[in-house]
């Protein structure tokens, strides 16, 4: 094998690698759509834990806020630790959805460019309140 | 002054008095100098009946060739290691394991969009490198001598042949322990073909110089 020969193997090797790695993970763009999608999965873990408040130790159910905002968050459970930031959506400003469906059941979702892939790639991230990628929601019942 | 100073300018005053090759080689011997040792002091002067002794070229240790061949075999690595990495992280997210930890995919992307980073910077680097050696070399025969080159040539042969052996064996290890996939397998020979490749050029290199020699 010639110096110039195992440049040119080693040249092509990487580049297919290369092409085959920004082919499967994506480019910049998804890059960028990755780092959104983990912020709201991120922020919907959080607003969930705040919302189940297990860490209370009261014995007796809370019932979920009518609506969901800083202020209902610090009656429902007291030092949640819920800033306003974690209630919109980092890329677009929206607020999270809400939904009491019931005095103990809720739903919390967002609005991903691919859920399925935002669980994927996240599940190292163990959430407290199982994550639905068909829906993008976080659903819960308070004990 | 170092034992082998002594002895090469023992081996040069000799010559220059006039003494035979056979001569000083014998009252060395005498003396209780090894056959290596004696070899080494008498290759270091060149057959001819010029007076004074005309030195051989020796190993050289610069400064400018240190960073020159330390760039070059870090390049190396860093290709090397990225180029398995990210085959490997590839595969991963297009052959599914359901035996795979959860976090696998997280991990894979990440690592992939790494080892591409650090390719797009390394590959290049060790291309221009290389190149730039290979011509110094080609224009004089001088920088083949480096001690440092020299020394990260054989490094770089001895960790290649390690991984090469040391994936030959994580395969039987993990045929015995039932995890033959075809994930598993691509990821195996990816590592030996990137440390055999990396094993034969430069053990041509080393030939090379032999030849030169």
């Amino acid at each position: 094998m010639s110096n110039r020969l195992f440049l040119l193997l080693m040249i092509a090797a990487v580049s297919v690698a290369v092409i085959a790695g920004l082919w499967t993970v994506g480019g910049p763009m998804q890059g960028r759509r990755d780092k959104f999608d983990r912020h709201r999965y991120l922020e919907l873990s959080k607003i969930a834990d705040a919302l189940l408040c297990e860490h209370r130790s009261s014995g007796t159910a809370v019932p979920l806020p009518e609506d969901l905002s800083v202020d209902a968050m610090r009656i429902h459970c007291s030092g949640a630790g819920i800033a306003e930031a974690d209630l919109f959506d980092n890329e677009t400003g929206a607020p999270y959805s809400y939904e009491r469906m019931s005095e103990q059941d809720f739903s919390v979702c967002a609005s991903f460019y691919d859920a399925e892939r935002t669980r994927r790639l996240n599940a190292s991230f163990r959430s407290v309140a199982p994550f639905d990628p068909e829906t993008g929601c976080m659903s819960g019942r308070v004990r | 002054m170092a034992t082998n100073d002594i002895l090469t300018q023992f081996v040069r005053e000799a010559l220059a008095l006039g003494n035979s090759r056979e001569d000083i080689q014998s009252a060395l011997d005498d003396a209780g100098w090894s056959t290596r040792e004696i070899a080494e002091a008498m290759e270091a002067f060149a057959t001819t009946d010029f007076n004074p002794p005309v030195p051989k070229p020796r190993p050289q240790l610069t400064a400018r060739d240190a960073f020159v061949y330390l760039v070059l075999f870090t390049a190396l690595a860093f290709v090397a290691t990225n180029l398995i990495n990210l085959i490997h992280a590839v595969l991963d997210l297009i052959l599914p394991d359901p035996g795979a930890e959860a976090w696998t995919d997280g991990r894979a992307t990440d690592r992939a969009r790494w080892s591409i980073s650090i390719l797009v910077i390394a590959a290049p680097v060790f291309v221009w490198m290389t190149l730039y050696t290979n011509r110094q070399i080609h224009e004089d025969a001088g920088h083949r001598r480096s001690l440092v080159r020299k020394w990260l040539t054989y490094l770089a042969l001895f960790i290649s042949a390690l991984v090469f052996l040391g994936d030959a064996a994580f395969v039987i290890y993990s045929f015995l322990a039932g995890e033959t996939t075809m994930r598993f397998l691509l990821k195996a020979l990816t590592v030996a073909c990137v440390s055999a490749a990396v094993f034969v050029f430069y053990l041509r290199d080393v030939e090379a110089d032999a030849d030169e020699q």
